[in-house]
């Protein structure tokens, strides 16, 4: 690499402060890396890779304690290799029940990166999803929901691959500073190892906390289940009930062709392919 | 009032009693909307039969007649009605309050989520006869539904300036903001969808002021609460139920309540006093981006063709997949056997999936296989052997060739391509 | 002139062979320190090495007999000719003795020769070809040399004028002899194994592996633990000084015979190992330098000659090439069959499982789907991610008694992962089914268990596997129980052999074992056998790793089962391909490991196969267009129970009575 394009490149280099939070394991419920800020992290690091310079921050805010912050080393585990400033987490430390929004805003005015990154929603608590949202409208910087992965950083602006649904992508183009949040469509975090999350140190603030009273005042109980929507028959008679349900049944086996010639076969299939618009 | 359907027992024994004197004119009085009448005394007092207007359509798409008597009188009343428009016209000219929702109109269409908030809607704005609110719907971009009103909306914001179109988070916001200034409705609902209202109803809330509630399934009504209503949300990635308030805004999901059939509504056109100012968007949206089908990942693609080992001719199969646009896939002995990377493996052990249709050459269907595509919504099978668990498994299996097959299919593919561009 | 020749020969050869070897030790001082008593080591020495090494290398006579005749006579004629010849002891019974030895390791030096005519592909070529000659110009060097001592030839033969070419040629002959024998002992030519294999024997880091006189069994094939307490301790290895030393030592004793190479499911799989390519890349690695020189088969799919590394750079490289690639290392089952068949007792699957060590926990780089499984053993303590209170889902119908309502039994029964898979469901079924038949107090955890760890610790986190151990471990001491038994070998060998160190020791039975001891003790009895002809497949971790050959083998006579064994059984067995987190990482080959081994069965024409092992029978019932029937023990034993003889009751109605007493104590 000539060292003039190695200088552009880290001037490309920008600090990029990526929020985490505290998992929850789905079927055991146990405390751990949270999946989409994990995919927030590793878009951080897939962005380091790619333009060397690039400054990654973890910021935290939450208690301080033994199972949230074997759950935080998950993150700091996620910094193998060489070169990865990741040796430590800042801990915005508030008890538990407070609102997470101010500490964060401020802190994050206060350092002012230029991209920040977080998961779409927390797997503990509230998990409304509104907490990236508040952050923009507090720093007044725009966001993108939904992100695959950060083409290229240039002259303040960053070119983003938005995901949609069915592994389609659209291309972005947003003014820094900004705010992206990464779900299920972000690629996946890589693992996580023993030995960096356990170097890893916290550099712990203290915050003048906010309770969340609000919260408070909801019930919260672990989800039921939601009543399965049944298919509203309109029938005046019993008879057209009847027969509603009798079809149902009729049309749950599937059709097979034996005996046909490949062609028949064939256009049978590309019938289906057609009614179900998935032949572009 | 007039809904209630009242029996008259004479009547319907007579409409049942062929042999009746008044048997003509009672049919005729209960076939309202033009119920052809199927027999009548003709004039010189030979008794005439309309064959058309009798049967009904069997569930296979076929003209039954039931000759058990059943079909005369009674039966006859009730097609005809349900084929008639039962749906009461409600208009609502003096709205206590304003119901603001904001569907997605994925496609120009309501979807069946825009449905259901429509419904949620309607109960929120209905709870109280005397004083009924209206639903306002604000449309973005140019859609193509007609039956708005049917969905239950009595105002519509139609908003189809170019730059809502695409991503525009920022111009959608001030529209809606604008809207709110205006109508200050006393709810904002929007579908707690990807992509959709999950986005624009939090940066709504947000600007707002309001602690959305989200992943809202289910209300109830509650006079404690401030504004009438309970909700129940998902919280903590599904893991909670939230019960709370009702706030001003709130993001529901799929099946939060029962889509509107009953009613019709007005849905009449509403206009913004102001102006929108332009905003300078910071998010510059610049298209979608060509995706390779056979790059994107199994579990997100949406058409999967996948091999197993009933296929011999490889090449052909990769050709088949890039024909017809599809993403590939393998069964575990494929992948074993080296044909297909490891990444490209369906099933419990490898990928579950999702696809729309997913089609099965070749593959006899092991059960870890048939668990990993459970989910997905159509299964097209092309198998030598009819009695493979893949079969019963498909909703269309073709016995045969997998080889024949798929170069039939492809052949009439191209072919259709071919012609369209012909055409062009 | 040769008496003045030869001292001056010998000494200057043993001057050099002690400076290479002072190199060599400095080469593995480099490794990190490794507590061994090396006076203890010394002693036992020529125990290990005529006992234990002989055993290994006595499963070919052949090889056996050539060595003991080359490297007694060898060991006998050096030094009786450093007497003889460097001291000028000039005794004939010295002399005739001298002749003895060096004739003996002619002879053997003629064997090596011929089997260094047409070498099999297992062993290494290169300067290895050359050692037959060079034993020979030694043997017959000294020999010549020694004949003048004893008066055999007359003494002036050598003197004369014209002798003197005689002289220098059969000097020269005696330098070649001593310079690949002492020199290169030390300097790394290929007698560097006699040198490096006796003190690799004397320090060996599996002290207890050795037989003692007392009878000891000399096994040891437990892991052992990595210190996590001490946070400047290295988890695991990353390069080659990360090593203990006498690790390195271990690995300079190699002879490159190849037995492992010949042994390896991976190597034969066409994944690319080659456990005595791995040995000789971590000496190159401890002296600094590329594979170049190496002679032997390549790790199928790698040309030899593009991987280099140093004592202090990384074995695996972060990004290309270094001294070798993960996938190698990932390849290995931890079937042990090569340590089983190393005749100089080297520990391959230590060394693999210490850099995967590194490399899971220090770079998280655990290829495949090991990072999904560890993730999973972490959050929900099983591979699968099911969730633990399932457990026993399985069982719902069968009212397993449980430990924690009966705090105290005889028989603790383990399930093992397997209580999640549907196929080992019907293993544990049979298997609850003989235990009942045979009035057994037993019970289960239930949802209290945890894996093992097995499988967190072959992929090398060894953090999880602590974790999961100590938790285990501290569930398994709330309650009183006699024995454990499981059908799951892995659970056995990690419960049995690796619990103990973190603190667990029990007394473990595979299940084969104890239904073997319950049909000896009359408790069970069995109707005749009426299928087709059966093999069995001897699980690594039942057999290699626990020396258990003969219990399943016992349950299957009492069948009346007659095994048709396959060509590799007992301690040769091939490998399902299942161990060690191969199906996990899955690393592709040429052909799939249980692909070969079902075609062992077909080749013994058996049309079922029995095994003992929850992950044999997923393995080997996942060949496609299999020949033979794929079976556990328990199974075939369950299908077989027949109600025993009313004689042979009375020890099934006291294990009766036994159990309402003990109830009744609990009460």
């Amino acid at each position: 690499m000539r060292p003039d394009q190695q200088q552009k490149q880290q001037q490309q280099g920008i600090d990029v402060a990526v929020l985490v939070s505290i998992g929850r394991h789905p079927t055991t419920g146990r405390a751990r890396r949270a999946e989409q800020d994990a995919r927030g992290l590793e878009l951080a690091l897939s962005m380091e890779a790619e333009l060397p310079g690039t400054r990654i921050s973890m910021l935290h805010a939450g208690p301080q304690g033994d199972g949230s912050e074997a759950a935080l080393r998950g993150y700091l585990g996620m910094a193998t290799g060489v070169g990865m400033g990741l040796e430590s987490m800042t801990l915005l430390e508030q008890p538990e029940g407070s609102d997470a929004i101010p500490a964060l805003a401020a802190h994050l005015a206060a350092t002012s990166p230029q991209l920040v990154i977080t998961g779409a929603r927390a797997e503990r608590g509230e998990g409304s999803g509104l907490l990236p949202y508040a952050l923009a409208e507090h720093l007044g910087w725009p966001l993108v929901n939904s992100l695959a992965s950060v083409e290229k950083v240039e002259n303040g602006v960053v070119t983003l691959l938005q995901a949609l649904p069915r592994g389609q992508r659209r291309r972005l183009k947003v003014r820094l500073p900004a705010i992206i949040s990464v779900d299920e469509a972000a690629p996946a975090a890589r693992q996580s190892a023993f030995g960096p999350a356990r170097r890893a140190t916290f550099a712990i603030t203290p915050t003048t906390p906010e309770a969340d009273s609000e919260l408070a005042q909801w019930h919260l109980a672990p989800a039921r289940k939601r009543p399965k929507r049944l298919k509203i028959v309109k029938a005046a008679s019993a008879r057209d009930r009847f027969k509603a349900a009798a079809s149902k049944a009729e049309g749950k086996g599937g059709q097979v062709l034996t005996d046909v010639t490949p062609e028949q076969g064939a256009e049978a299939i590309y019938k289906l392919l057609k009614e179900e618009e998935v032949l572009r | 009032m007039s809904e209630i359907i009242r029996r008259d027992p004479r009547r319907e024994w007579i409409a049942r009693n062929r042999l009746h004197p008044e048997h003509a004119s009672v049919l005729a009085a209960l076939g309202v909307s033009g119920g052809a009448v199927s027999e009548w005394l003709g004039p010189n007092g030979v008794v005439r039969k309309d064959p058309r207007a009798i049967g009904f359509i069997g569930p296979n798409g076929i003209k039954r007649i039931d000759r058990s008597g059943l079909q005369q009188g009674g039966q006859t009343t009730a097609t005809t009605t349900s084929a008639r428009d039962s749906r009461r016209m409600v208009t609502i000219d003096q709205p206590a309050f304003l119901v603001a929702v904001v569907p997605d109109l994925t496609g120009g269409r309501l979807s069946g989520h825009d449905k259901d908030l429509l419904g949620l809607a309607r109960r929120v704005a209905d709870a109280d006869t005397e004083q009924p609110g209206a639903v306002v719907a604000i449309l973005f971009g140019e859609h193509k539904e007609e039956a708005l009103g049917e969905a239950g909306i009595d105002r519509v914001v139609h908003l189809d300036d170019e730059f809502y179109a695409g991503f525009a988070p920022e111009a959608r916001l001030a529209a809606l903001s604008a809207v709110e200034r205006e109508m200050t409705p006393r709810f904002w609902l929007l579908p707690d969808s990807p992509l959709g209202g999950a986005d624009l109803g939090r940066r709504l809330a947000v600007r707002l002021g309001e602690r959305a509630a989200t992943g809202v399934w289910q209300i109830e009504a509650d006079n404690e609460a401030p504004r009438g209503w309970r909700c129940t949300a998902r919280g903590g990635a599904g893991s909670l139920d939230i019960q709370r308030p009702l706030p001003r805004v709130a993001l529901a999901l799929a099946e939060c309540a029962e889509p509107v059939d009953e009613t019709r509504h007005a849905a009449e056109h509403l206009t913004l006093a102001a102006s929108l100012p332009t905003t300078l968007s910071r998010i510059e949206d610049l298209g979608q981006v060509a995706v390779d089908p056979a790059g994107v990942a199994l579990a997100e693609a949406e058409f999967i063709l996948s091999g197993g080992n009933g296929i011999k001719q490889w090449d052909a199969f990769h050709h088949a997949a890039k024909v017809l646009g599809a993403t590939e896939g393998a069964s575990r002995v494929a992948v074993d056997d080296g044909f297909m990377a490891r990444d490209r493996q369906v099933g419990a052990t490898g990928t579950w999936v999702t696809a729309r249709v997913y089609m099965a050459v070749g593959i006899s269907g092991a059960i870890q296989h048939l668990q990993g595509i459970q989910r997905c919504d159509k299964v097209v099978a092309i198998n030598l052997d009819p009695g493979c668990d893949m079969i019963k498994r498909a909703d269309l299996a073709v016995i045969g060739d997998s080889a024949q097959i798929l170069a039939a299919l492809v052949a009439m593919v191209e072919q259709q391509r071919g012609g369209q561009r012909d055409a062009a | 002139m040769l008496e003045t020749l030869l001292p001056i020969l010998i000494f200057t050869a043993l001057a050099l062979a002690v400076i290479g070897a002072v190199r060599r030790i400095r080469l593995w001082r480099q490794g990190r320190p490794s507590r061994v008593n090396l006076f203890q080591g010394l002693v036992a020495l020529p125990r290990r090495y005529l006992v234990d090494l002989h055993h290994v290398v006595g499963r070919d006579k052949m090889i056996s007999n050539t060595h003991v005749a080359t490297a007694g006579g060898f060991v006998a004629a050096a030094v009786l000719m450093t007497l003889v010849h460097g001291l000028g002891i000039a005794n004939p019974l010295l002399g005739g003795l001298l002749l003895l030895a060096s004739a003996s390791m002619f002879v053997g030096s003629l064997f090596v020769a011929r089997r260094r005519l047409n070498p099999p592909a297992r062993l290494s070529k290169g300067p290895w070809m050359r050692l037959p000659k060079s034993l020979m110009a030694f043997s017959i060097g000294v020999f010549l040399i020694t004949l003048p001592t004893v008066g055999l030839l007359p003494e002036g033969l050598l003197e004369g004028g014209s002798s003197w070419l005689l002289a220098l040629v059969l000097a020269g002959v005696v330098a070649w002899g001593l310079g690949e024998m002492f020199f290169g002992m030390t300097w790394g030519g290929p007698m560097k194994h006699a040198f490096a294999g006796a003190l690799h024997l004397a320090f060996h880091r599996r002290a207890e592996r050795f037989s003692t006189k007392k009878g000891g069994v000399g096994r040891s094939t437990g892991l052992k633990a990595l210190n996590l307490e001490n946070e400047a301790a290295p988890l695991g290895v990353e390069k080659p000084a990360d090593f203990t030393w006498n690790q390195l030592l271990g690995f300079d004793a190699c002879v490159q015979c190849g037995r492992c190479e010949a042994v390896c499911p991976a190597f034969a799989a066409g994944q690319p190992l080659n456990p005595k390519k791995l040995i000789q890349d971590m000496v190159v690695g401890m002296a600094g330098g590329s594979d170049a020189a190496y002679a032997g088969s390549a790790y199928p799919g790698k040309p030899v000659g593009e991987h280099a590394g140093a004592p202090h750079g990384p074995i695996v490289a972060l990004e290309g090439k270094a001294l070798v690639d993960a996938d190698t290392l990932w390849s290995c089952t931890t079937c042990r069959a090569c340590v089983e068949e190393c005749p100089m007792m080297i520990e391959h699957v230590d060394a693999i499982v210490d850099m995967r060590r590194h490399l899971t926990l220090e770079r998280g780089k655990t290829p495949n789907k090991g990072a999904e499984v560890l993730d999973n053993l972490i959050a929900t303590d099983n591979p699968g991610g099911f969730d633990p209170g399932s457990r026993l889902n399985w069982a719902a119908d069968l009212n397993l008694p449980l430990m924690a309502d009966l705090k105290q039994v005889d028989v603790l029964l383990w399930l093992g992962d397997g209580a999640f898979d549907m196929r080992n469901q019907r293993t544990l079924r049979a298997l609850v089914k003989v235990l009942r038949a045979a009035e057994v107090d037993f019970a289960v955890l239930g949802a209290e268990e945890r894996d093992s760890g097995d499988v967190a610790r072959r992929l090398g986190d060894e953090a999880t596997f602590q974790s999961l151990a100590k938790r285990n471990i501290a569930t398994l001491a709330k309650y009183r129980f006699q024995q454990i038994v499981t059908c799951d070998p892995h659970s056995f060998h990690v419960l049995g052999n690796e619990y103990g160190e973190l603190g667990g020791n029990y007394e473990v039975y595979h299940h084969s074992t104890f239904i073997a001891e319950l049909y000896d003790a009359g408790r069970l009895a069995f109707a005749p056998w009426k299928g087709g002809s059966v093999t069995y497949h001897d699980p690594c971790y039942l057999g290699r790793y626990n020396g258990e050959y003969e219990a399943p083998r016992r349950v299957l006579k009492a069948l009346g089962i007659k095994v048709n064994e396959m060509e590799r059984s007992g301690f040769r067995s091939r490998c399902c391909g299942g161990g060690g987190g191969a199906p996990i990482t899955d690393i592709p080959g040429e052909r799939r490991i249980p692909d070969m081994r079902m075609n062992d069965v077909k080749e013994s024409g058996a049309e079922l196969v029995a095994v003992g092992c929850p992950q044999c029978t997923a393995m080997l019932e996942g060949v496609v267009d299999a020949s033979a029937e794929v079976r556990d023990i328990a199974e075939l034993v369950a299908d077989a129970l027949v109600e025993r003889p009313a004689g042979n009751a009375s020890g099934g109605s006291q294990g009766t009575a036994e159990m309402i007493t003990a109830e009744e104590a609990i009460v």
